[in-house]
């Protein structure tokens, strides 16, 4: 059974003036299983966020099923959402969203005290994690004194130390240099090796040549998807170029 | 750009911004219509017509309000420049981006003049307004509160309406003339990037923790250990100033370091409340902490003196009732070994009695007091001493003697003395030891008396003038009384010496005007027509003219600290206001981020709620410490003006407290709402 599966997805928005409606996601289907690093790829418009946050649970489709683990995420009552959100999913940002006003640690341990967890298991599970992701000496530090690639690590410890189902990341290498970008994905790329499974949004060719596979939406719908198979990053690279060239020639290309 | 371009857009900008605007103007209408009312108070017209024993209570409520008009002109200059600094901060993102747009600082100077015209024109016009409106209301209430007769009529202050106009005008011109600078100063990119600058986590400043504990525990014991009035007006500055400056490093240390030793308590920091709530205090703290300390200590100011104002003309009645004890009162100061004709009690108080029958009154009552009051030191032994001037002496006292007989006079209560015992209330041992000592060569002048103290008296009998501790005695009979009257002649020098005061209490058959009358008209016969012997003076008064002088005095400071409370407090309201909403564009993204991470809509609710809470009722919570310490000071003060009723100061403070918790709560009400709005959205 797959992880994540999407049905028939469609979400339209009604513009405050005038009334006239805006389909932002005509119908989309797709499936993720379990330890799958699957990207989303889209220009600007085409539906990508409004699709995250509908996984995310923090929109609600006009119509169509989000199943997790089959269970419909559309159907989760309004206070259940927020529990729901902090034990399955994880989320990475583009702009990292870490809070000043907590330090490195207490960022990352924020989701764990939401759900009410004892600070012995909060240590338990920060310490390896933030060993694993070479964030250790940072733990004592505050947001505004390390650079945007480590800030960008706190937030994948932070969507990691719930332990979720599925990791939900926007844009992560958005608002990253390059060679901070080139970590990011690498570690991101270990810890799917390791069994995590990934969702990304992106518009980098680059990010997205990491992924194992990688969807195409347009006019909101899915448009193609590419898989990796033996193909390296570079191979995959090339492949990912040439649909968008497809894609922006406006191909009829169908998945 | 056409001419009719800026009023619209200066117009436009003030309704854009009407979540600042609206508060600002409305506390301009308040300071101007408060401003107004004193101003007419003073001018007022008709205190010419008044009778002659009102016009000087009323005299005392102008020399008030003067007072006040510039305590609260004052306090305006700082409270609209802090409001403009604070609107300016919020604005230069579209000041900025104006300027980026295309429009010349000289576009954006007339855009700001024309705001500023329209804010000063609605604010001055709308609180002359409300001010003339309530003018008439605030005269009755002043006038009852002066138990005074009968209110004037309405009426207009010409000179009231251009000196408000011309100042505050001129406040709000100078405000302009600022903003004006400071745009022809700035550049547009700073303006741009406007208030977004990182802030750090605060650090532990240990000494100011220590200096805060120190002083504001310092101030707090001397308040109540303070045990005379005083004593209290001695140290009350000083514990004042103590508990300023403990406030202050309370607020800016104090609060910091509790704060962090509450985080570094895992258990209790690490769950969903305190996590949030104690991090984002942190930081409130350091952006706020001097705000919050200055709010706290306005609140503090404000209740103290309604409180006290409050007390003293609620208890005005009880205070005439203890210093005028009768209708009418004769005081007689006398030297019994005069070289003349001894003074002579009996026939004095005939030929007074004969005046006033002679006007058609009858005296319903007569009492009459001898009494004798002189200053003495008392050593670490409990000795006291003529000789003031002595090394080591503890405290100085004036010392009231009164005899037995004289005390049942009063009290109604019968005391059975010996010659060598009395009846004390004050300090003092179970034996009181007068030395009678010269204050120059400190050598004997008479023979020590010690007085055994056989009863301990709760309340002083007879209420003292001096503004010194008390020690009243009662003893046997005249002739003690007479024999410590010649015992201090000796050691003070026959230049120097009390001399004997003989009251004489009487209770007339006429309404208080008319025993007034009685009093002033007395002055104009011949005084030595009454005989009676020798004395040094004799003064006549009514406790008509006390009830009206108090009532004057008590209701004057009661307005004033009505007045300096209401604008104090509108200020305290409005500075937070602005907090409220400054702070809610800044935790807006925190709770938005939190809400990312799984915390739900009713915990971000509940996180704001207490977080708004704190920090809103920080300040006057902990005022209402203060004022609790204060407490014991403040009726201790009062007894320098006879007011000896801790239940109904007490009742006063408390109801003070209650008002303002109640006003603050309708003012949590209101703001909080718009806070919500900003974060929630």
């Amino acid at each position: 059974m797959p992880i994540l599966q999407v049905n028939d997805l469609k979400k339209t928005y009604t513009t405050r003036f005038g009334g006239q409606q805006v389909h932002a996601l005509t119908k989309v289907n797709f499936s993720v299983e379990a330890g799958e690093y699957v990207a989303i790829m889209g220009e600007s418009g085409s539906g990508k966020t409004t699709l995250l946050n509908i996984l995310a649970a923090l929109d609600k489709p006009t119509s169509g099923k989000v199943l997790l683990d089959g269970k419909d995420i559309v159907s989760i009552r309004e206070k259940d959402i927020a529990a729901f959100r902090r034990d399955h999913l994880g989320f990475v940002f583009q702009d990292f969203n870490l809070l000043d006003t907590f330090s490195v640690k207490d960022n990352i341990l924020l989701p764990l005290v939401l759900a009410g967890r004892t600070y012995p298991e909060m240590e338990q599970r920060l310490i390896p994690l933030a060993r694993h992701l070479g964030i250790e000496e940072l733990l004592g530090k505050y947001p505004y004194e390390i650079s945007g690639g480590q800030q960008q690590r706190v937030a994948v410890a932070r969507a990691l130390i719930t332990e979720p189902r599925i990791v939900l990341a926007d844009e992560p290498t958005g608002a990253l240099d390059s060679k901070a970008t080139d970590s990011l994905l690498r570690l991101f790329g270990q810890l799917n090796a390791e069994g995590q499974t990934i969702l990304m949004v992106t518009h980098s060719t680059k990010a997205a040549s990491h992924a194992g596979r990688v969807l195409f939406i347009r006019d909101g719908e899915v448009f193609h998807q590419i898989y990796r198979g033996m193909s390296t990053p570079e191979e995959m690279y090339q492949k990912i170029s040439d649909t968008l060239t497809l894609l922006a020639s406006g191909g009829e290309g169908r998945a | 750009m056409r001419k009719s371009l800026y009023p619209r857009l200066a117009a436009q900008s003030l309704k854009l911004n009407r979540r600042f605007f609206v508060p600002y103007i409305l506390s301009l209408v308040g300071n101007v219509a408060a401003f107004y009312i004193m101003s007419a108070l003073v001018n007022d017209p008709g205190v010419a017509d008044m009778t002659p024993g009102h016009a000087n209570g009323y005299y005392y409520v102008q020399m008030m309000m003067s007072m006040g008009m510039f305590v609260a002109f004052a306090f305006s200059i700082i409270f609209v420049f802090y409001i403009n600094g604070f609107l300016m901060k919020q604005r230069k993102r579209e000041l900025g981006l104006y300027n980026i747009l295309g429009m010349g600082k000289n576009h954006i100077a007339a855009l700001m003049l024309l705001e500023g015209l329209y804010v000063g024109v609605v604010g001055i016009a709308g609180g002359l307004a409300v001010g003339m409106l309530l003018h008439k209301l605030v005269t009755l209430l002043l006038y009852r509160a002066l138990d005074f007769g009968v209110p004037l009529g309405f009426y207009i202050s010409w000179k009231g309406l251009t000196e408000t106009t011309i100042l505050f005008a001129a406040l709000i011109g100078a405000t302009v003339l600022v903003n004006l600078v400071k745009i022809q100063v700035s550049r547009p990119i700073e303006l741009l990037r406007g208030g977004s600058v990182g802030e750090r986590e605060p650090r532990t400043r240990w000494l100011l923790t220590i200096l805060g504990v120190l002083t504001l525990g310092g101030g707090y014991v001397i308040a109540v250990r303070t045990r005379s009035g005083v004593e209290a007006v001695a140290l009350y500055f000083l514990a004042v100033f103590l508990v300023i400056i403990g406030t202050y490093c309370l607020f800016t240390a104090v609060s910091i370091f509790v704060l962090k030793a509450m985080r570094r308590n895992k258990r209790l920091y690490y769950r969903t409340g305190p996590f949030i709530s104690i991090s984002g205090m942190l930081y409130r703290m350091k952006q706020n902490a001097v705000g919050l300390a200055n709010i706290c200590i306005l609140c503090t100011m404000v209740m103290v003196m309604l409180s006290g104002t409050l007390s003293l003309w609620l208890g005005t009645e009880e205070i005439v009732g203890t210093v005028y004890p009768s209708d009418l009162q004769i005081r007689v100061r006398y030297d019994p070994d005069g070289e003349e004709a001894s003074f002579d009690p009996e026939r004095l108080l005939a030929d007074a009695k004969g005046y006033i029958n002679g006007e058609g009154v009858a005296v319903t009552s007569e009492r009459t007091v001898d009494t004798l009051s002189f200053g003495v030191g008392m050593d670490s032994e409990g000795i006291l001493h003529t000789n003031t001037r002595m090394e080591g002496l503890v405290t100085v006292y004036n010392v009231d003697v009164i005899t037995a007989g004289a005390y049942e006079e009063i009290t109604g209560e019968e005391l059975r003395l010996q010659p060598d015992e009395a009846a004390a209330y004050g300090a003092g041992g179970e034996v009181l030891v007068f030395r009678w000592d010269d204050r120059e060569t400190g050598e004997e002048k008479y023979p020590a008396t010690a007085l055994q103290v056989v009863r301990r008296l709760e309340n002083s009998p007879w209420a003292s003038v001096q503004i010194s501790n008390q020690l009243c005695l009662v003893v046997a009979d005249e002739s003690v009384l007479t024999e410590l009257y010649q015992a201090q002649r000796a050691a003070y020098g026959v230049d120097s010496a009390s001399t004997m005061t003989w009251y004489a209490y009487l209770d007339l058959d006429c309404s208080d005007e008319e025993t007034e009358r009685l009093s002033e008209d007395y002055w104009e016969g011949d005084t030595t027509s009454y005989g009676g012997g020798h004395w040094e003076t004799m003064s006549w008064s009514s406790s008509a003219r006390g009830r009206w002088d108090f009532y004057g005095q008590a209701g004057g400071f009661l307005f004033l600290g009505l007045f300096l409370g209401f604008i104090f407090l509108m200020a305290t309201v409005l500075i937070i206001y602005y907090k409220q909403i400054s702070e809610g564009y800044e935790d807006k993204r925190r709770f938005e981020i939190m809400q990312k991470v799984g915390l739900s809509r009713d915990e971000v609710r509940s996180a704001i709620r207490s977080q708004v809470l704190m920090v809103f009722f920080l300040p006057i919570v902990v005022a209402a410490i203060h004022i609790a310490f204060d407490f014991n000071m403040v009726e201790k003060l009062l007894t320098l003006f006879y007011l000896h009723n801790t239940t109904l100061t007490a009742l006063c403070t408390l109801g003070t407290l209650l008002v303002f918790f109640l006003v603050y709560g309708v003012v949590y009400l209101l703001t909080a709402r718009t806070y919500y709005k900003i974060v929630e959205r």
